[in-house]
C-alpha cells in the first residue's frame, strides 16, 4: 500500500514534464504541417533562379512489389536494373517496395508517417483524387512545362490521357503513359479437352455452362476419377461473370440518364444467379470461400484439374506450369459470350498505364522530370526486351526473344520499373516477339486473339473512372465489405437474387447510400460533356 | 498472510513519519533515493515516449483529419465521428461479434491453461512433463498467417482431416470455416490450442510456490487428489488467477487482428467482424483516419472502465488486485 503513495507524486512529476514536452512536440508538428506550403510557391516567384540545381540529383519512387524478383536476382530495392537506372538516367533513384495487394494501407502508413517516397506509383486513380485531397501530393504542370520535353511532347501527341490525368481543379496530378495492351480480363479453355470430348468453343453463357457440365461428368483428362472441377477462378471470376450481363460490381452505370450502382440493375440478379448455379452444380471448387489468395485455384488450373480459368491477359506463368504437369495441353482463348442482354466485351482497361504523382514534399521534382524523360525516350526498351544479344535479337526491328526462361526471370520483374514507357502490345508485334519457346508463341498468339476480341467487341463502361467525389469514397470500402460478403453467401445458400439484391439495398441504405448517388449523379451532370 | 506480515515493519513507520513532516515530500524521497529512481527512467521513458506522447494522435478522433492541415490544424468537429459511428448498423454488428467473441474467449479460453496446469502439475515424471510443455507452447511462437493456413487445411471438407475422420463414422462433412455457427466455435478452439499452453507458465510457477508442507499435512489427513487440488492448489493460485482475469477484462473490446484477420472469409464476415478489422479497413485501407480513431478510442474507453469494475469486484472477493 505505502508503495502506491510514494510513486503517485513521482508519477505526477513526472506526468507533468510530459506535458510541456506534449505541448512543444504539437507546435512544431504544426509549424511542419504550414511550412511545406510555401516552399513550392516560393520556387515559382523566382524562376530564373533554378532552386534545384544545385541539389544532388537523387530521388525515391514506389514500386510495385510482385514477389518476382528471384533470389539470384537481388531485391526489389537492388538488382541489376535499377542499377543499370542509376547508372543510365543519371539520376539515381531509391526504390521503396509496395506489395502489390496491400498498396491501399501501405500508402497510407507511408503518408500518415511522413515517410512517402518523391514519386507514388499505383495503377489506382481513386488513390491519386485522395492524395490530392489530402494534400499529400502537388499539381505537375509546372514541372512538366518548365523540366520535361519527351514528356512534354508525348502528352500532347497523346491528348486522350488528359483527362485521366487531371483533377477536378483542372492541373495534372499524375503522369503515366498509354497501357501497351487495354484487353484485361481474360477466358482460358483446354482446347484439347474440348477435342476429346468432341464439344464446340461455347459462343454463349449457357453454352459455357454446357460444356462445364460436361467437363465435370466426363472425365476429360482421362484419369477415370469423376475429380474435375470445371471452372477455376481468379480476382477475375467476379469480375468476369459480372461483365458478361453488364453489370460490374460497385460500377455506377446511367440507366435511363439516371446513375445507377450496377447492384440495383435488373441485370445484376443473372450475375448473382449464375454464381450460383456454378456453386450448387459443382461447377467451381466448393471450397472457394477459403482460398482468399486462390491459390488453391491456380492449382486447380496448373495441375489439370479444371478446363476452364478465369483470369487476365497476362498469365504467363501458370502456362509453363500447366505444361510442367500436362506436356499435352492446349489452350484457347474463350470469345466473349452472349447472355439475354447482347454480348459484353471483356474488360477493356483506360488508355493510361501506371500513374505517378509528385510527392508534396519532394525535394528535387527536377530531377524526378529528367528521370521521367530518360524512362520515356529510351530507359523503357531493356526493362522490356532486356540485352540485345543476351536476351533478344533484333528482327526487322522487332526484338524477338532468344532465351524465353532466361528472359523471364532476368527481365520478367523489370517491366515494374517502367512508370512510362512507349510499348504497344498489337498482335503482330506479341507474335513476332515470341522467341522459339513453345510456350511464348502459344501465350503470344492467345494475347493476340484477347486483344484482337478487345477491339471488336464493345464493353460496357458508362463512366471512364471511379467519380471523385468524397461521399462515395468514404463509403465505397464499408460498401465492398458487405457486398463481397452478401455475394458469397448467396452463392453458397438458396437465397434468391431478389433476396439477395435486397440486402444490398438495405446494407447500400445504412449507410446512407441514396445520398450519396445524388452527389454522384450531381457531380456527372455537371462534367457529363467532359466524360465523353 | 504476506501482506499482514508487511503492515507493522518498517514502510508504514516511515509512511507515518513522511505524513507528520510536509516538509518531507517527494523532492526528499526522490533525492534519497536518486539512484533508485534512476533505474526506472528507462521504463518510464519508454511509457511516456509509446503511451503517453501518442494520446496527442487522439485528438483526431474530434477533428476532421487531414494530412496537409496536420493534427492541430484540422479543423475541430466535435463528436461527428461518434455519432457517425453510433448511427451505423455496422459499428454494432461489429461491437456485438468484439464482446461475444471475447466472452466466448473469457468462458472456455480463460480456464483452459488452469486446467491444463493443475493436470501438467499432476505429472510425475519429469521428462515426459516437459516434453508436454514444450509440445504446448510450440503452436504460440507460430505466426497466424501459418496456424490459418494449417486450420483451414484441416478442416477442408474435401481434403481436411476432420471432415476425414466424420466421414468414417458416417456425418457429412461440414465446411466449418464459412458455416456463421461453427466458425466461432474454430476460432475459440484454435484460440485454446495456440496460447492455453503458453498461458500455463504463469499458473506453474504461482503452483510452485505453494508450500510442499500444506500437500503433506493434507495427505497425513487422508485428502485425495482431487481434493489436494481443490483446497490447496486452487485457492494457492487464487491472486493470480485474479490478477490475469483483470487483464483479460482490459481485452474484452479487443480481439488479436492477425488471428481473426487470417481466419476470417467473406462468407461469415456477420460474425467475424471485429474492431479490430474494422479499425484497420477504416482507418488503413480507406483513410478515414479520424472515423478509426473513435473508434479506438472508444474502445479504449470501455476496456478501462472493464478493468477498474473488475479490479474492483477482484478486491472485494478479498485478492490483491491489480494495484
Amino acid at each position: 500500500m505505502y508503495r502506491n503513495r510514494k510513486l503517485t507524486p513521482a508519477l505526477l512529476a513526472v506526468l507533468l514534464l510530459g506535458t510541456a514536452a506534449l505541448s512543444a512536440c504539437g507546435n512544431s508538428n504544426g509549424n511542419a504541417g504550414t511550412s511545406a506550403g510555401p516552399s513550392p510557391a516560393a520556387a515559382s516567384q523566382a524562376p530564373s533562379a533554378d532552386p534545384y540545381a544545385s541539389l544532388p540529383k537523387e530521388i525515391s519512387g514506389s514500386i510495385y512489389d510482385r514477389g518476382q524478383v528471384a533470389t539470384g536476382e537481388g531485391s526489389y530495392e537492388e538488382n541489376r536494373w535499377t542499377k543499370y537506372i542509376n547508372e543510365n538516367s543519371g539520376v539515381k533513384v531509391n526504390w521503396v517496395p509496395i506489395p502489390r495487394n496491400q498498396e491501399a494501407d501501405k500508402f497510407n502508413v507511408l503518408i500518415a508517417s511522413d515517410q512517402a517516397p518523391d514519386m507514388m506509383t499505383t495503377f489506382n486513380r481513386d488513390f491519386i483524387v485522395r492524395w490530392a485531397d489530402e494534400g499529400a501530393i502537388q499539381p505537375l504542370d509546372e514541372y512538366i512545362d518548365k523540366y520535361s520535353t519527351s514528356y512534354k511532347k508525348y502528352l500532347q501527341e497523346h491528348p486522350e490521357l488528359k483527362p485521366y490525368l487531371t483533377l477536378d481543379d483542372g492541373k495534372i496530378y499524375a503522369i503515366a503513359s498509354m497501357r501497351p495492351a487495354r484487353a484485361n480480363t481474360a477466358i482460358f479453355i483446354r482446347q484439347d479437352w474440348l477435342d476429346k470430348l468432341g464439344l464446340a468453343m461455347p459462343t454463349s453463357v449457357d453454352e459455357l455452362v454446357v460444356v462445364a457440365k460436361a467437363f465435370r461428368d466426363n472425365d476429360p483428362d482421362g484419369n477415370g476419377a469423376a475429380d474435375t472441377i470445371p471452372m477455376a477462378m481468379s480476382t477475375a471470376y467476379t469480375a468476369i461473370t459480372d461483365d458478361w450481363y453488364m453489370a460490374r460490381s460497385a460500377a455506377w452505370f446511367v440507366e435511363d440518364g439516371k446513375l445507377t450502382q450496377s447492384f440495383f440493375t435488373e441485370r445484376y440478379k443473372d450475375a448473382l444467379a449464375f454464381r450460383q448455379l456454378a456453386y450448387h452444380e459443382s461447377l467451381v471448387d466448393k471450397e472457394f470461400a477459403t482460398d482468399k489468395e486462390f491459390s488453391r485455384q491456380k492449382q486447380l488450373w496448373t495441375t489439370g484439374r479444371s478446363g476452364i480459368y478465369f483470369s487476365n491477359l497476362n498469365m504467363d506463368n501458370t502456362i509453363t506450369e500447366l505444361r510442367k504437369n500436362n506436356p499435352e495441353a492446349t489452350l484457347a482463348a474463350v470469345p466473349p459470350l452472349s447472355t439475354k442482354y447482347g454480348t459484353n466485351g471483356y474488360e477493356v482497361e483506360v488508355p493510361n498505364h501506371l500513374l505517378t504523382a509528385f510527392n508534396k514534399n519532394m525535394k528535387n521534382p527536377q530531377a524526378a522530370m529528367e528521370f521521367i524523360d530518360w524512362m520515356l525516350d529510351s530507359g523503357w526498351e531493356p526493362l522490356t526486351y532486356g540485352t540485345e544479344g543476351v536476351h533478344y535479337q533484333l528482327k526487322d526491328s522487332i526484338p524477338v526473344t532468344t532465351d524465353f526462361d532466361k528472359w523471364k526471370t532476368e527481365v520478367g520483374y523489370a517491366s515494374e520499373y517502367r512508370l512510362v514507357q512507349q510499348e504497344q502490345q498489337t498482335p503482330e508485334y506479341l507474335v513476332t516477339r515470341a522467341g522459339d519457346s513453345k510456350d511464348d508463341q502459344d501465350m503470344a498468339a492467345l494475347k493476340s486473339t484477347i486483344i484482337k476480341n478487345s477491339e471488336t467487341y464493345t464493353f460496357r463502361k458508362d463512366l471512364p473512372y471511379i467519380p471523385p467525389v468524397a461521399e462515395y469514397a468514404s463509403i465505397a470500402g464499408q460498401f465492398e465489405t458487405k457486398w463481397k460478403e452478401i455475394n458469397t453467401r448467396m452463392a453458397m445458400s438458396n437465397q434468391t437474387p431478389d433476396e439477395a439484391v435486397e440486402e444490398l439495398r438495405q446494407a447500400w441504405n445504412s449507410l446512407d447510400g441514396d445520398s450519396v448517388t445524388a452527389k454522384v449523379q450531381a457531380w456527372y451532370d455537371a462534367n457529363k460533356d467532359k466524360l465523353k | 498472510m504476506p501482506k499482514t506480515l508487511h503492515q507493522p515493519s518498517g514502510p508504514a513507520a516511515i509512511r507515518s513519519k513522511g505524513l507528520n513532516k510536509p516538509g518531507r515530500g517527494l523532492l526528499f524521497y526522490l533525492y534519497r533515493d536518486r539512484y533508485l529512481y534512476l533505474f526506472l527512467i528507462p521504463a518510464m521513458s519508454y511509457f511516456f515516449l509509446f503511451k503517453f506522447v501518442t494520446l496527442y494522435g487522439e485528438l483526431i478522433a474530434f477533428k476532421d483529419f487531414r494530412l496537409l492541415d496536420g493534427v492541430w490544424g484540422s479543423p475541430w468537429v466535435g463528436l461527428k465521428h461518434f455519432h457517425t459511428l453510433f448511427g451505423s448498423s455496422d459499428f454494432w454488428n461489429v461491437l456485438r461479434n468484439t464482446l461475444l467473441l471475447n466472452l466466448y474467449n473469457l468462458v472456455f479460453a480463460f480456464p483452459a491453461p488452469i486446467l491444463l496446469a493443475l493436470l501438467l502439475n499432476e505429472l510425475r515424471v519429469n521428462w515426459f512433463k516437459r516434453a508436454v510443455q514444450n509440445m504446448l507452447y510450440l503452436p504460440f511462437f507460430i505466426s497466424w498467417v501459418v496456424l490459418a493456413g494449417i486450420i483451414v487445411s484441416l478442416l477442408s471438407p474435401s481434403t481436411g482431416v476432420v471432415n476425414a475422420a466424420l466421414r468414417l463414422f458416417g456425418i457429412d462433412p461440414v465446411y466449418f470455416m464459412t458455416s456463421t455457427l461453427w466458425w466461432p466455435v474454430v476460432f475459440i478452439v484454435s484460440t485454446i490450442w495456440q496460447s492455453a499452453g503458453w498461458g500455463t507458465i504463469i499458473y506453474m510457477a504461482a503452483i510452485s510456490s505453494i508450500d510442499p508442507g500444506l500437500y503433506e499435512a493434507a495427505k497425513i489427513d487422508g485428502a485425495t487428489k482431487l481434493r489436494q487440488i481443490w483446497h490447496i492448489t486452487l485457492p494457492g493460485i487464487r491472486g493470480t488467477i485474479g490478477v490475469l482475469l483483470v487483464l483479460q477484462m482490459g481485452k474484452m473490446m479487443d480481439v488479436g487482428f492477425e488471428h481473426i484477420f487470417n481466419l476470417q472469409n467473406a462468407a461469415v464476415f456477420s460474425v467475424s467482424d471485429v474492431i479490430s478489422t474494422f479499425v484497420y479497413r477504416t482507418g488503413l485501407q480507406n483513410a478515414q483516419y479520424s472515423l478509426a480513431t473513435a473508434v479506438g478510442l472508444f474502445q479504449a474507453l470501455i476496456g478501462l472502465i472493464l478493468v477498474l469494475t473488475v479490479n474492483k469486484i477482484v478486491k472485494k472477493l478479498g485478492e490483491g488486485g491489480l494495484w
